[in-house]
C-alpha cells in the first residue's frame, strides 16, 4: 500500500480551531509555522524549546508512570524523593523541580489509578503512537492519538484516563476522540473516556459516545486531515502567499506563542538590547 | 458519460452535506 502522507490528530484540530469559547485566541499563522515552516532552523530552534508547562506535564507522567512500576513506593515516606531522583529532577528549572514535587506529592497521596486493572500507561516521553488508518468515503488517512492510559473498569468498560497539568480546561473535543480511537483499538467492548488533573486533583465526568457521534468526530477529522494537505499544498506552491494560507491573528494570545520573535504580526514588543 | 456525472455530483452532495451534519452535530454536543 502507498504510504499515506494525510493524518489527523486533536493536536492538528486544536491548531485549526481552539475549544468552544476561546476563539479569539485562535491563530492560524501559529499551525503555519508549526505544520508548514517547521524544518526551517529559524522556527525548528523556537518549535523545539520544551518551555515548562510541557516539561511539566511529560515529568508528571513520569512520575506516575514510576509509581505504578514499583507500587510499593507508595507506602514510602521517601516515595517522592525516589521518584524524582529517577526523573533526575535535580537538572530542571526551579519552577518546573517545585510543581513536580508537588504532583508527586499529591500523587502519593491519591493515586487514582491504584488498585485499576491498567491495560497501558504511557511514560509520556514515547513519541508518535501508532497510528490508526481511517478510511472516510474514498479517503484514507492516518489518525493518532496519543493515549496516557486505559484501564478496564470491573465491569469490562474500557477507560481512557487522559492526565492534565495546570490550570488548562478539559477539552471535550480530545475525550471524544479518544473514544473514537477506542472503538478501532477495543471494537467489542464500551469505552468511557475522563480527565484527571494531577496538580489539582479535579476529575472529569467520563464522557461515552454513541456510533453516530464517533462518525461525526470521524467525519470531522478527515476534513480536518484534507483541509492541513491542502494547505501544505498552497504553501509548497506559493510560499509568499504564507500568510493568506495561514492568516495571523495578532492579540493576547503572542504572549504565548513560541513563534512571537519571529512573526512580523505578533503583538508582543520585543525587547531591544541598547 | 451523463449518468456517470450526476452520480459523481450526487457523491459529492452527499459528502458536503455528512460534513455540514458532522459539524452541526459535533458543535451541539459540545455546547450542550
Amino acid at each position: 500500500m502507498d504510504k499515506i502522507w494525510a493524518f489527523a490528530s486533536y493536536n492538528l484540530w486544536s491548531q485549526f480551531a481552539p475549544p468552544v469559547g476561546k476563539e479569539y485566541f485562535h491563530c492560524d499563522m501559529k499551525r503555519g509555522f508549526a505544520r508548514a515552516r517547521q524544518r526551517e532552523p529559524g522556527v525548528a530552534a523556537l518549535k523545539d524549546l520544551d518551555n515548562t508547562p510541557q516539561r511539566i506535564g511529560i515529568l508528571a507522567q513520569q512520575g506516575v508512570y514510576e509509581f505504578h512500576q514499583n507500587p510499593k513506593l507508595f507506602s514510602r515516606k521517601d516515595a517522592v524523593e525516589q521518584v524524582a531522583e529517577i526523573l533526575q529532577l535535580s537538572q530542571e528549572s526551579t519552577p518546573v523541580q517545585e510543581r513536580v514535587i508537588l504532583i508527586l506529592t499529591n500523587y502519593q497521596q491519591h493515586p487514582i489509578l491504584l488498585g485499576k486493572n491498567i491495560i497501558k500507561l504511557n511514560r509520556g516521553d514515547e513519541g508518535f503512537p501508532k497510528p490508526i488508518i481511517l478510511k472516510q468515503g474514498n479517503y484514507l488517512f492516518n489518525f493518532f492519538a496519543a493515549i496516557d492510559c486505559i484501564f478496564a473498569e470491573p465491569d469490562g468498560t474500557i477507560h481512557i484516563l487522559d492526565f492534565k497539568t495546570g490550570k488548562s480546561e478539559f477539552d471535550r473535543r480530545q475525550a471524544y476522540l479518544y473514544l473514537l480511537a477506542a472503538s478501532y483499538l477495543y471494537p467489542s467492548q464500551p469505552a468511557i473516556a475522563s480527565f484527571y488533573n494531577l496538580e489539582t486533583g479535579k476529575q472529569s465526568d467520563p464522557l461515552r459516545a454513541t456510533a453516530d457521534t464517533l462518525q461525526a468526530f470521524k467525519i470531522e477529522m478527515s476534513l480536518i486531515a484534507q483541509r492541513h494537505q491542502k494547505d501544505l499544498k498552497r504553501y509548497r506552491d506559493n510560499p509568499a502567499e504564507f500568510d493568506i494560507i495561514f492568516p495571523p491573528n495578532p492579540g493576547l494570545n503572542c504572549s504565548y506563542c513560541p513563534f512571537h520573535s519571529i512573526c512580523q504580526f505578533s503583538s508582543v514588543i520585543l525587547e531591544v538590547a541598547a | 458519460m451523463l449518468e456517470g456525472l450526476r452520480t459523481f455530483e450526487l457523491a459529492n452532495q452527499t459528502e458536503v452535506s455528512k460534513s455540514v451534519k458532522a459539524k452541526t452535530a459535533i458543535h451541539e454536543i459540545l455546547t450542550k
